[in-house]
């Protein structure tokens, strides 16, 4: 089961396609810049920033994820954890964090995920101290970590991270390195999900990226690769609406390019994807 | 190439085939299906209250079938939530002057995601809500967010039934994944792209 699990990706870099065996499934801690962090584990992977006045972490994920974590930073550091942020409003990326209230932490999210908070109610959520309005930043020990506000894509609480002076972004779930991500597409807005990676791109202040899944670094081209497998469903599905096909009949039309077959997760997720982008553009949702 | 493409598909729903059914009569009120897709008009002695015109299709024929069961005017329309394959396709009860009305959490989404066939709500309630027209009522019962967040159910009074859309099919299961159910609280998304994608 383990080997099944163990994913050959084709890592794209400037220089070309380049083969490299990543085990989803062991921890990993991995410094992407100096002081700045992702923990991995199979579920989910987080962003933690060490400074000389204490540790910024992100998403605990779970409470068994959040321990892991914490283990984790106690490897790089002595400090003590002050802010947790949450990237979203989505329980397998934000539970889990009472390990880090217990030692004092602040807990901070985007202002529309406590609606969301309010109306889930969840025993292993610690609901945030502050929230933030728009664009903002936290700033401890030297270190300013930069919360970055899109509006909607994939919920409506979304952050985007990147510590100051660094080139690596830390985008949760918009982007999946190298995978096609869940076929139902939960909560995403197919529209404002494209702008939204439309506006990340045109950034030229970052040139790689941790997610919220996957390998702990990835490149720009690899956003790039999302953003157009998406461009390519929605106009394989719009097409054939157009042709007058219903959902059924629609599925067996997609074919998309091969470079988005080779997706991870194309086989098993097309067709529910096809199907929400079908919603999408009849029902107004 | 770059082009911009319309989210909205004028094709989409008037290409799909499909007869419509006679209306059938229940205390006064008649249930009209097309294509898969029903409405209900309520006929008194003062004008019709119909609902959901679906499609610039499905609203002709239902103002055909609504007037060969009496002269009255229509005189209101209720939307029963705000998706695109029940809501479109009212310009024709508008032309005769007719009163919309929704739950008001549909506006923010025919704000947010604009359609070129959808009447604007003229009345928009905030909880339930009786509309009163020739001694009859309809009651639209507001339960909170469900398929939607605007979703009202219809109670005619006299009468011992409630018109219930998308939250049951009877006798079907539905879509294999549930559209809107499970989509997080809406809370003022105010899309910042409005309503086109770019095609590569």
């Amino acid at each position: 089961m383990r080997v099944l699990l163990t994913f050959i990706l084709m890592t794209l870099t400037a220089s070309g396609a380049q083969a490299q065996s990543i085990d989803l499934f062991t921890k990993d801690t991995t410094e992407l810049a100096p002081g700045v962090y992702t923990f991995g584990a199979f579920s989910a992977r987080s962003l933690f920033v060490v400074t000389d006045d204490g540790v910024i972490a992100t998403d605990p994920v779970s409470t068994k994820n959040a321990a892991d974590m914490r283990a984790a930073i106690a490897e790089v550091t002595d400090q003590p954890v002050k802010y947790v942020i949450y990237s979203h409003q989505h329980w397998d990326h934000v539970l889990g964090g009472q390990i880090f209230k217990d030692e004092g932490a602040t807990f901070i999210s985007h202002d529309k995920c406590i609606p969301h908070f309010l109306r889930h109610p969840n025993d292993e959520l610690v609901m945030p101290d502050k929230t933030v309005a728009s664009d903002s930043g936290i700033t401890l020990g030297g270190k300013t970590l930069k919360l970055m506000y899109f509006g909607p894509n994939h919920g409506d609480c979304m952050l985007v991270m990147q510590v100051e002076g660094t080139d690596v972004l830390y985008i949760n779930d918009l982007v999946t390195p190298y995978s096609v991500g869940l076929g139902f597409m939960p909560d995403y807005d197919p529209g404002e999900w494209v702008r939204t990676l439309n506006e990340l791109e045109a950034m030229d202040t970052w040139n790689t990226f941790t997610g919220g899944h996957g390998v702990p670094e990835a490149p720009k081209a690899a956003m790039n690769q999302r953003r157009r497998y998406i461009e390519a469903l929605m106009q394989a599905v719009l097409g054939g609406i157009a042709d007058g096909k219903r959902l059924e009949g629609l599925y067996d039309t997609i074919e998309l390019p091969k470079e988005f077959q080779e997706m991870r997760g194309y086989d098993a997720h097309i067709r529910r994807s096809a199907e929400r982008i079908y919603h999408y553009y009849t029902m107004g949702w | 190439m770059v082009t911009c493409l319309a989210r909205w598909s004028g094709n989409a729903l008037s290409a799909l085939g499909g007869k419509h059914e006679k209306p059938e009569k229940r205390y006064g009120i008649y249930a009209f299906r097309y294509r898969g897709t029903r409405s209900l008009f309520v006929v008194t002695d003062d004008g019709v209250i119909a609902t959901d015109p679906v499609s610039v299709d499905h609203s002709k024929i239902l103002r055909e079938e609504i007037a060969k069961v009496t002269d009255q005017p229509v005189k209101y329309v209720v939307y029963s939530h705000y998706h695109w394959d029940h809501v479109p396709g009212g310009q024709i009860f508008k032309d005769e002057g007719v009163v919309f009305i929704a739950q008001e959490n549909c506006a923010r989404e025919f704000n947010d995601n604009p359609h070129p066939d959808i009447v604007m709500p003229n009345i928009n309630f905030s909880d339930d809500y009786t509309l009163k027209l020739g001694g009859r009522s309809l009651e639209l019962l507001y339960s909170g967010p469900n398929h939607g967040e605007c979703m009202v159910a219809m109670r005619p009074d006299p009468g011992d039934y409630i018109f219930v859309v998308d939250l049951v099919t009877p006798g079907a299961p539905r879509s294999a994944f549930f559209p809107t159910i499970h989509r997080t609280i809406g809370s003022a998304r105010s899309r910042k792209s409005k309503r086109s994608i770019t095609k590569p």
